[in-house]
Parts: C-alpha cells; structure tokens; sequence
C-alpha cells in the first residue's frame, strides 16, 4: 500500500528538518525534488514489497514480523551506504 | 540623523518566539542563528523602540542577513510587518501587526554557509503601523515556506533596521 500524500509530506518535512540539523549536501535538490523521490521510492518499493518479502529466507520471512522486517531492511539500506557498498 | 543610516540591529537571541510556529534558536559554528523551516511558515519577533534620531519622514528598511542550512538552489520569499506598541496605543494582550511587506524569490547563495543580505523596504506612516519616534514596536519576521522552493531550513543571523 502506498503512503497516503499525508504521510509523504510528513516524510518530507522529516527529511528536510533532518538533512538540515547535519548540514547534509543536496545539491541543487528542491522541496520539489525532494517530494518527487519520495514518491518514487515510495511507488518503487511498494511494487518491490513482495519480491523483497521472497528474497529472505523462509524461516525469518515466516517469523518476523513487518515491523521487524522493515527494520532489517532499514539498517541494512543504512549499513550499505555507510560502508560504501 | 541623515537617512542611510543604521537604527536598530536584531539577534537571534533577541526572539520573541511567538505562541506557535517559532522559528527555533540554533549555532552553526558557534554563531547563533534562528532556524526557519521549509513545510511550515514559522516567524521571530523582536522588540524595539524607535531611536530618537529617526527622522520620521522616510520610511526604514529591513536588512535580512540569512544563510541555508543545506540548500545551494530554489528560492525563498520573508514576509515582515510591524506593531505599533507605542504610547498607550496598544493593548498588549492581543497582536495588532500591520499588513505584511515582503521580498520574493530571492535565488538562495550558492554554498549554503554563505550569508545573503535581503531587504524589504517600509514607507513612514501605515506601511510600519505608524510607529513613531521614541515608541516601543514589535517587527515581524516569517519564511513564507508555503510558497518558496529551497529545501531546508533558513538560518536567520542577524536583521538590521535602516533610515530608508
């Protein structure tokens, strides 16, 4: 299910408050394109949900549950880029 | 007091936040700035009194001195009104500021340390709600996030009120 245009613009606003408090580079990036990443990743990931769901392994796919799976999937995103990978 | 010259300089730590929607004290490098979102329109306040050399005939500008927090492009829009407070003028339990003067789409700098000067000029009389020499006033700053384009915050560093 894709997040509501609600949710997306709290999101943005979350992000823009974020990458504010670290100074974070964007480049030539606006409010606009910040929105508009959103809601391609959003789109992106919401027609990925059930190949990602696949992809693990059958135990942990059967015992974890959502919350649980999207906080692996969180920090991994965020190891990855924090490693370069 | 020949026109041209400085009246009054405001601070970060000279705010007033206002009830709700304040922008919000913050340091970048040790220098004290105000941070102004970019999703919701917040304001600072400041109070002050009119110098006695303002010579009450033609009008005062406001110098905006900002910078962005991480935004290098897009634009951004400050609105400011003033508030009588003077003497016996105004009851102090309600707000009373004047309609807004503002400046628009200024393109931010182009590294996001870098300190922009904006100004926004006020004829004398009803433009700064007749605020007259020797009265005490409150002057309004708000980032019309809802419609400029730089994502991120603003960083207000310092206002300075000048003899038009």
């Amino acid at each position: 299910m894709l997040l509501s245009e609600q949710e997306r613009d709290n999101l943005s606003q979350d992000y823009m408050r974020t990458t504010s408090r670290l100074h974070s580079d964007l480049g030539i990036c606006l409010k606009a394109d910040i929105r508009a990443a959103i809601d391609a990743l959003d789109s992106y990931i919401d027609g990925e949900a059930s190949s990602i769901d696949a992809s693990l392994p059958a135990t942990f796919r059967n015992e974890a549950g959502d919350s649980e799976k999207s906080l692996l999937l969180q920090m991994l995103t965020a190891t990855r880029y924090t490693v370069g990978a | 007091m020949a026109s041209g010259e400085t009246l009054l300089v405001f601070t970060p730590h000279m705010n007033e936040p206002p009830s709700s929607n304040g922008a919000t004290i913050d340091y970048r490098n040790q220098h004290p700035v105000l941070d102004f979102d970019a999703s919701t329109n917040e304001s600072a306040v400041f109070t002050g009194v009119m110098p006695r050399h303002y010579s009450g005939t033609t009008g005062v500008t406001v110098y905006i001195h900002y910078a962005m927090s991480s935004a290098t492009s897009g634009d951004i829009d400050w609105d400011v009104s003033w508030e009588r407070i003077g003497d016996q003028q105004l009851d102090i339990d309600s707000d009373s500021f004047a309609s807004v003067n503002s400046v628009d789409n200024t393109t931010v700098p182009g590294t996001s340390g870098n300190v922009d000067i904006v100004s926004v000029a006020f004829t004398d009389g009803a433009d700064m709600d007749s605020c007259a020499v020797g009265e005490s006033f409150r002057l309004k700053l708000t980032r019309d996030a809802s419609s400029d384009s730089a994502s991120g915050d603003a960083e207000l560093v310092a206002v300075e009120v000048k003899e038009t």
